[in-house]
C-alpha cells in the first residue's frame, strides 16, 4: 500500500526505468479504507500479484517476506512500499527479495524514519539510506535517498538492480526531487529541527506553552 | 548517558553474571569457549549490518541464567560517514533477543517516538522486570514529560533561544 508521495515515486520509476514483469507487490494489503493505496492502476494491462502476510483488499496471496514461496528468479519487478519496518527480520526479508528477483529485475523499497510508532500489525525497524544500500547489498546497481532533513529524513527510498544499471538520481525522480524541495525551501514556513511549521502552529505552541516554560526558567527548574 | 543508566538499573535490579561481555560492531564476541554470563551491547547495535542474525548468534552463545542488555536509538540523527543504518522500536529491539526466554523492552522519550530504547533478554530465566525497578530511566522518562524550561515539539524538546533562531531563519512568505 502506498501513500501519495510514494505512488509518485513509483510512476516516475516506471516512466524512467523499464519495470519488468511480473511485478509483485509485497505489502499490498490496502489497510486504510480512505487511502487511494492500490497500485495496480500505475500497471494497468501488466501481471500484478499483490502479496501481504495477511489476507484482505489489494492481497492477491498471502506470503511471509523471510520465506517466500516464488521461486529464484520469479519476480521482475519486486516492490516493498513502506512495509519492511513491520517485518521482524528485514535482512531476511531483502535476502528473499534478491532471490526472488529474476536477472535484469528491479527490487524497490520505501519506508519512513522520522516517523512514530504504527502498527499494522506491529512496528519493527527504521532504515537511514546507508540502510537501505546494505540491505540492497548483492545486487548489483543501488540507489537510496532520504527525503527530508538529511539528518532525519521523513522516508527513505531505496532500488536495487540485478544485473543491470540503473543511472538514477534525484533529479531523474519528479515527485521526489519536488517533496524535497519543499523541504529544503520551507515557503512560509518555521524550520524547527528536522520539522516544519506554519507561522499558526508557532504561535500556537507559544502561546500554550510559554506561560510554563518561563515559568519554569524563572524558577530554576 | 541513558545507555549507561539502563546498565546500573538492570545491574542493581538483577545482578549481572560473570563474565560481562561487550560484542564488537558487528555482534561478534570477544570470547573463545567461554560463555558470558552477561552481554552489554549498548553502542553500535544501529551499525550491525544484520542486527537479528546477530543478536540470534548471541542468543546461542548466552549462558544458562545469563541476561543479554541491548540500548538503541530511535529518534536520532543519521551519523555521516556509512555506518548508521538502522533506527529500533522497542518491538524490533525485543525482535533482536527473540531467541532468549523472556524478553524485556522499554524506552525513554516520546512514546510513539522515542529518543532511545532498551531490551534485555533473560536465558532459562524469568526477568520480572517493570519500569519501577530501572529507577534512572524512570526518572529520566520523567524529566522527558516534564520538559522544564523547553519547549515539546513532537517528540523533540526546544529552547526558547532554539525556535526564536528557527524563525528568524526561515523564508517568509513576501506580501
Amino acid at each position: 500500500m502506498a501513500q501519495p508521495l510514494i505512488r509518485g515515486f513509483v510512476r516516475d520509476l516506471a516512466a524512467r526505468l523499464e519495470l519488468p514483469g511480473p511485478i509483485v507487490e509485497f505489502g499490498a494489503l490496502q489497510v486504510e479504507a480512505e487511502q487511494e493505496g492500490d497500485l495496480r492502476p500505475l500497471f494497468a494491462g501488466r501481471d500484478f500479484t499483490g502479496c501481504d502476510m495477511r489476507p484482505g483488499p489489494g492481497v492477491d496471496r498471502v506470503e511471509d517476506l523471510r520465506s517466500l514461496s516464488f521461486g529464484d528468479g520469479e519476480v521482475g519487478t519486486a516492490l516493498c512500499l513502506d512495509t519492511l519496518e513491520h517485518c521482524a527480520d528485514p535482512v531476511a526479508a531483502c535476502r528473499e527479495l534478491r532471490r526472488v528477483t529474476a536477472a535484469g529485475g528491479v527490487c524497490v523499497l520505501s519506508s519512513v524514519l522520522l516517523f512514530g510508532i504504527h502498527g499494522y500489525p506491529d512496528d519493527f525497524f527504521r532504515f537511514t539510506p546507508d540502510g537501505f544500500r546494505s540491505l540492497l547489498r548483492g545486487f548489483d546497481d543501488v540507489w537510496a535517498v532520504g527525503i527530508g532533513d538529511p539528518r532525519n529524513p521523513m522516508q527513505v527510498v531505496g532500488v536495487g538492480g540485478k544485473g543491470r544499471t540503473l543511472g538514477l538520481s534525484l533529479g531523474a525522480l519528479p515527485s521526489l526531487a519536488a517533496a524535497q524541495r519543499d523541504w529544503d525551501e520551507a515557503p512560509g514556513r518555521v524550520a524547527v529541527g528536522p520539522f516544519r511549521m506554519t507561522p499558526r502552529e508557532l504561535l500556537g505552541l507559544l502561546v500554550s506553552q510559554g506561560p510554563r516554560v518561563a515559568r519554569d526558567r524563572l524558577t530554576g527548574r | 548517558m541513558l545507555a549507561r543508566m539502563f546498565v546500573d538499573d538492570v545491574a542493581a535490579a538483577l545482578g549481572l553474571p560473570e563474565p560481562v561481555v561487550r560484542p564488537g560492531p558487528d555482534g561478534a564476541l570477544p570470547l573463545g569457549e567461554t560463555r558470558p554470563g552477561a552481554i552489554v551491547w549498548t553502542e553500535g547495535l544501529e551499525g550491525c549490518p544484520d542486527p537479528v542474525g546477530a543478536g540470534r548468534a548471541l542468543a546461542d552463545a548466552l549462558a544458562e541464567g545469563g541476561l543479554c542488555l541491548l540500548a538503541a536509538p530511535m529518534l536520532a540523527d543519521v551519523r555521516p560517514g556509512g555506518g548508521d543504518l538502522f533506527r529500533f522500536t522497542p518491538s524490533g529491539l525485543g525482535s533482536v533477543l527473540s531467541g532468549l526466554d523472556d524478553v524485556w523492552t522499554g524506552a525513554v522519550g516520546d512514546p510513539a517516538h522515542p529518543r532511545c530504547v532498551f531490551a534485555v533478554g533473560g536465558r532459562g530465566r524469568s526477568l520480572g522486570l517493570t519500569a519501577d525497578r530501572l529507577p534512572r530511566l524512570a526518572e529520566a522518562q520523567r524529566e522527558h514529560e516534564r520538559a522544564a524550561g523547553r519547549f515539546r515539539v513532537g517528540p523533540l524538546r526546544f529552547g526558547a533561544g532554539e525556535l526564536a533562531r528557527a524563525a528568524l531563519r526561515s523564508r517568509w512568505p513576501s506580501r
